[in-house]
């Protein structure tokens, strides 16, 4: 992306009172000085914004972590697990496995920034180490962890009966870290959850494609999601003109519309099948439903709701302000900032 | 892989963010590592004022009512419900089930004070006009003036009270709508959520740091329900820090 463009960018949010800018790839650190030059830039802007970036460590320095650190931005560090689960797919360019040295920039990572994130992606070869990678990250320090399946990989009903005993033993592991107090975000858990309590709230909330998210491809043009970058026919506008609102909302109608295979379903309004984005990077379709997908929602429902039974009988007070308090994350930041002043 | 509609799905008994909101008791349960940190107390009280103050209770923490069983009940007429727990029997359950699970129970009254009953209301209508009773679900009970009230049970060291809302309690706090009739309704449960929402918000006591309140369940398995009713209550004592 030019100089240009990604002003053009931070200029177009001046119409708003603040925005989150994510800084994602590829790999976003090949353009660090870029980076630097944005955030120096948006100071002269009249918005509020909140910076995110996920990367996959790799230059992530220690002047990086710094600079991220000075300018709040939130770093996302695209870590699998364990060793046995990150080196199946995480090489470098030479095609090298990174565990090593994503792991030692974890570390100073969170000790610069306790609040970064762990962005896990499960593949079917890697689903048997699931429950152990989660812990490893956690006991690492990461206790925001946003975990997906790839769901472009080829799955087989074999692979989905490891899913299931593995989210079993993530349950487990649920339950007690909640009743140790612990204060963690385990996505696929707590979203699934976060489906009953928020009733119809939540259905608002999913998928809302192009409307509360844009991204902005190298080249200037404006995608309703990461996934559809450089796919001509979701392109919704440019940094030049603006976002096509008549566009926009083409998409937006399109995506809203249930898919056949899906309706009568009972269990549709918690389930992640209208979301655009998994559907095109599952099955190049965004009305089209991967069965991957069907299979995990109905995997993993019944675990949740498991899990929130459970807490919410013994009146766990973690889970309740965790779930309930809509104040939760600020007051566990004062409480956080307290016992840091002691 | 084939996709797959599901059929039917089972009830979640875990409570929407909407049913929370409009009964703020459970939000005061906090985690221990919060009640032990005086400035997240602080940062609690004042960022949920709203919702926190009207079920505080000072020093004594309230259990929420646990629901199992409908709680209401329809007499008289050609109506034939379940028979209630009298105050005798249920006292005697739930010694029994709270000794079992390591909550000593003593039958012994406790005298706390600063509480305001509800003014129930008992709906006498005759039998053909039940559809009548249905206005009155949503009514909302009226407090009586604060007095000083007995707890039916208490543990073997005061700390911890037990109220157990029967349908005598109910008819004793009630103010009959209409008179003459041959059937009337009844609302053990809700008179407990208001028990515990408004009419012990300004309860006082030297001893007693928290109350749990029961009701009749009303069902054809009311024992079983009732025993997890305190089942519910020694978890939340548990998980307190209480006993």
């Amino acid at each position: 992306m030019t100089r240009e463009t990604a002003f053009k960018v931070i200029e177009g949010c001046s119409e708003y009172d603040s925005v989150g800018i994510i800084f994602f790839g590829g790999e976003p650190l090949l353009c660090k000085d870029l980076i630097k030059e944005i955030i120096d830039y948006s100071k002269k802007i009249d918005c509020v914004f909140n910076f995110k970036m996920t990367t996959n460590g790799l230059l992530l320095d220690d002047e990086t972590i710094s600079f991220c650190k000075e300018n709040h931005i939130i770093v996302s560090l695209s870590i699998d697990g364990i060793k046995s689960a990150h080196d199946k797919h995480r090489k470098d360019f030479d095609g090298q496995p990174t565990y090593d040295k994503v792991v030692k920039v974890a570390g100073k990572l969170l000790l610069a920034m306790p609040y970064s994130t762990a962005m896990m992606t499960v593949n079917p070869d890697t689903v048997e180490y699931y429950c152990d990678s989660v812990k490893y990250l956690f006991e690492l320090g990461f206790h925001y962890l946003i975990c997906t399946l790839n769901y472009q990989a080829d799955w087989n009903e074999k692979d989905m009966k490891v899913l299931k005993s593995e989210y079993e033993k993530l349950a487990k592991l649920y339950i007690n870290w909640t009743e140790e107090e612990e204060k963690f975000y385990f996505s696929p858990f707590d979203a699934k959850i976060s489906s009953h309590i928020m009733g119809e709230e939540y259905c608002k909330e999913r998928c809302q494609l192009g409307k509360k998210q844009i991204s902005v491809s190298p080249g200037g043009g404006l995608y309703p999601c990461i996934q559809f970058v450089n796919r001509s026919e979701y392109l919704i506008g440019n940094v030049e003109t603006g976002i096509e609102k008549s566009l926009q909302s083409q998409l937006y109608e399109k995506n809203s519309k249930e898919a056949e295979t899906c309706t009568d379903c009972a269990i549709r309004k918690r389930c992640n099948h209208n979301c655009g984005c998994i559907n095109i990077a599952a099955t190049g379709n965004i009305n089209k439903v991967s069965p991957v997908v069907c299979h995990n929602e109905q995997i993993i429902l019944p675990i949740a709701d498991s899990i929130a039974e459970n807490l919410y009988k013994k009146r766990n007070g973690m889970f309740i302000q965790k779930q309930y308090n809509e104040m939760y994350s600020f007051i566990s930041l004062i409480e956080d900032n307290s016992e840091a002043n002691k | 892989m084939k996709i797959e509609k599901v059929v039917k799905t089972r009830k979640v008994r875990v409570p929407t963010k909407t049913e929370v909101l409009n009964d703020c008791s459970l939000l005061r349960i906090l985690p221990k590592r919060w009640q032990k940190n005086k400035i997240v107390i602080a940062a609690v009280t004042s960022l949920l004022a709203i919702s926190m103050t009207s079920c505080d209770s000072g020093n004594i923490k309230i259990a929420p009512v646990f629901k199992h069983g409908v709680g209401s009940s329809y007499s008289g007429g050609m109506s034939g419900g379940p028979m209630p727990i009298n105050e005798d029997e249920a006292k005697k359950i739930i010694i029994k089930e709270a000794n079992l699970l390591g909550l000593k129970l003593v039958n012994k009254e406790i005298k706390i004070d600063q509480v305001s009953v509800p003014t129930t209301s008992i709906v006498l209508e005759s039998s053909a006009k039940l559809w009548k009773i249905s206005r009155y679900d949503n009514a909302k009970f009226k407090l009586k003036k604060p007095a000083s009230f007995n707890l039916d049970l208490e543990s073997d060291n005061g700390t911890v009270g037990i109220e157990y809302v029967s349908m005598s309690d109910y008819y004793d706090w009630s103010v009959p709508e209409e008179n003459a009739s041959t059937a009337s309704s009844s609302k053990p449960l809700k008179a407990a959520e208001v028990l515990v929402q408004d009419g012990f918000k300004n309860a006082k006591s030297d001893k007693v740091k928290a109350i749990g309140v029961f009701y009749d369940p009303s069902e054809e398995k009311s024992v079983e329900m009732l025993k997890e009713q305190v089942a519910d209550f020694v978890k939340w004592l548990k998980g307190q820090g209480l006993i």
